[in-house]
């Protein structure tokens, strides 16, 4: 099985502190990857080294390689010409809280498509419809799609990100604590999506919750003050006191 | 100091805020007063149809302001025309589109030019500019309306970009992270996202700078060229009720001209008053809509 996403000596520093140092790791295509740690971790960063989100911030310099299996071969994110927009177009990404645009919901569904990839008229209906269906969203907002996407509850605005992320076809997914800010029933709709969807994509969710990590996680990456201290595949040896002795010491 | 002092500082601070605040309605409606006040003698059928003329020959008795009237709203306009879109380039330069150094470098040089005083965009203007204009298209003397409308867009420039700044600053952080994750060039997100969504910011800077162009004396007065006439061309001179009310109350002091003053003044004043009754219902209008 090919590897997903492959991070070499990733080194990544804000106004010259290291928030994280020498990560090396792989995850695999039809794998849902879980980076576990504590809070000030560098657990995010890591996520947003993938997509190169973290050159939006302020003094931020990233150093090491990290290399993406597309359908089409190899991405090298960090080369020179790779262009971060048309990366973070085939590499998804859902926020800790939901970051709806200030739009409709049907605009917030319709308008990355014709700006990412050139989709308008019926096709990006098409696909926009597919996709709230896919999430749970249709039923609940096909007789408002004129309304405010502000409008929704946190539960049904995390899922109208999702499906807006799930509508560009992207070919990795990360997820930031996507079910840190919604209820429960919301949170175990959008991790029963996450497991249906990692047939499809690679999936890399930063997590919290253990009871969460231990439904969701295929492989653990754990990340201790900027470094990767230890990592658990559901196939290895021992796997389940593994994961109970490796997390134990983190949540 | 002791803690009780600091608690108890808040009710004198209002007492002084509120004064103030009397005050300063008090000082814009006794001007108000005054203007009215000195333009009585203005209100009698043959003089109002003089003043309410195009022309201004104080000698042969014609005291027609509507000329200047024109020249201002003619220049303000036009500078608005000018400055507006280049402001809005310069605000997307700023907010993405340009690289983060040169966006530092154009912003800071944009508050800068805010305590450059008007004359000296003014002399600047006369040496370079109006030499300059003379030189390049052959047209008269180079004091003009196209002077002023180049002066005077230099002049409201840093109102409408820092105007335009503001609210992309309330705007701009809210899909800075969502645009860029989803893909969308800083171009795009400008566009689709941040001016969308900044009208009454639009609004608000043209309306300002429009109050800031009708109400400069120091452009118009230097550049262009001050003949109270109507232009034909971008070319010709004009003159400014501002630049007007300059040059006439330095001269006379008793005759039916200087009275005219009053009425350039009260004009001018019932502008400005509109301009901010505009931005008020405005905010009024943003509040109630959130």
């Amino acid at each position: 099985m090919t590897a997903a996403v492959s991070i070499k000596n990733l080194r990544v520093t804000f106004n010259g502190a290291a928030v994280l140092e020498d990560i090396t790791c792989k995850t695999r295509c039809g794998e849902l990857t879980v980076i576990v740690g504590r809070s000030g971790s560098g657990k995010s960063t890591l996520l947003r080294a993938v997509n190169r989100l973290n050159e939006c911030f302020p003094g931020c310099s990233t150093t090491g390689v990290v290399r993406l299996s597309l359908h089409d071969g190899q991405l090298a994110v960090y080369a020179d010409g790779t262009c971060p927009e048309r990366l973070r177009g085939r590499v998804g990404m859902v926020f800790q809280s939901p970051n709806v645009l200030p739009l409709s919901i049907e605009r917030n569904m319709l308008l990355p498509q014709r700006l990412v990839r050139g989709i308008t008229g019926r096709a990006a209906e098409e696909i926009m419809r597919r996709m709230l269906r896919r999430v749970g969203l249709f039923d609940e907002v096909c007789d408002r799609m004129d309304a405010q996407a502000a409008t929704l509850s946190g539960g049904q605005q995390q899922r109208l990100c999702l499906a807006r992320a799930l509508a560009l076809e992207p070919e990795v997914l990360l997820l930031d604590e996507p079910t840190a800010s919604v209820d429960y029933q919301s949170a175990r709709r959008i991790e029963d999506l996450l497991l249906s969807l990692k047939d499809e994509l690679s999936l890399l969710v930063v997590s919290h919750s253990l009871p969460q990590t231990r439904r969701l996680a295929d492989r653990v990456l754990l990340i201790r003050e900027g470094r990767l201290t230890g990592q658990w595949h559901r196939g290895q040896a021992n796997a389940d006191a593994a994961f109970e002795k490796m997390l134990s010491t983190t949540f | 100091m002791s803690a009780g002092s600091h608690i108890s500082s808040p009710i004198p601070a209002r007492i002084v805020i509120a004064v103030s605040a009397w005050i300063s309605a008090a000082v814009v409606l006794s001007i108000f007063l005054f203007l009215a006040w000195f333009c009585r003698p203005l209100l009698d059928t043959t003089v109002l149809s003089s003043l309410l003329s195009w022309d201004w020959r104080p000698f042969q008795g014609d005291f027609g302001i509507l000329s200047m009237l024109t020249g201002s709203l003619l220049l303000a306009s036009s500078s608005m025309l000018l400055a507006f879109p280049v402001g809005m380039g310069i605000c997307c330069f700023v907010h993405g589109v340009g690289p983060p150094g040169p966006a530092r470098l154009v912003l800071w040089t944009i508050k800068l030019m805010t305590s450059v005083p008007t004359v000296v965009y003014g002399f600047v203007a006369v040496f370079v500019l109006v030499p300059l204009l003379r030189d390049v298209f052959r047209e008269g003397s180079g004091f003009s309306l196209l002077a002023a409308i180049l002066g005077l867009a230099v002049l409201v420039l840093p109102t409408v970009v820092l105007m335009l700044h503001s609210q992309f600053l309330t705007i701009e952080p809210q899909v800075r992270l969502t645009a860029a994750a989803l893909g969308m060039a800083p171009s795009q997100k400008l566009l689709h996202l941040v001016i969308p969504a900044s009208g009454r910011g639009f609004l608000a800077a043209a309306i300002l700078g429009l109050g800031r162009a009708l109400g400069d004396t120091m452009i118009p007065l230097m550049l262009a060229g001050n003949a109270a006439q109507l232009p034909g061309s971008v070319f010709d001179s004009i003159r400014t009720m501002t630049a007007h009310i300059a040059l006439v109350v330095a001269t006379d002091s008793r005759s039916l001209a200087y009275l005219s003053l009053f009425a350039c003044g009260l004009l001018l004043f019932m502008t400005t008053a509109l301009i901010n009754l505009g931005l008020r219902m405005l905010a009024g209008n943003r509040e109630n809509g959130s």
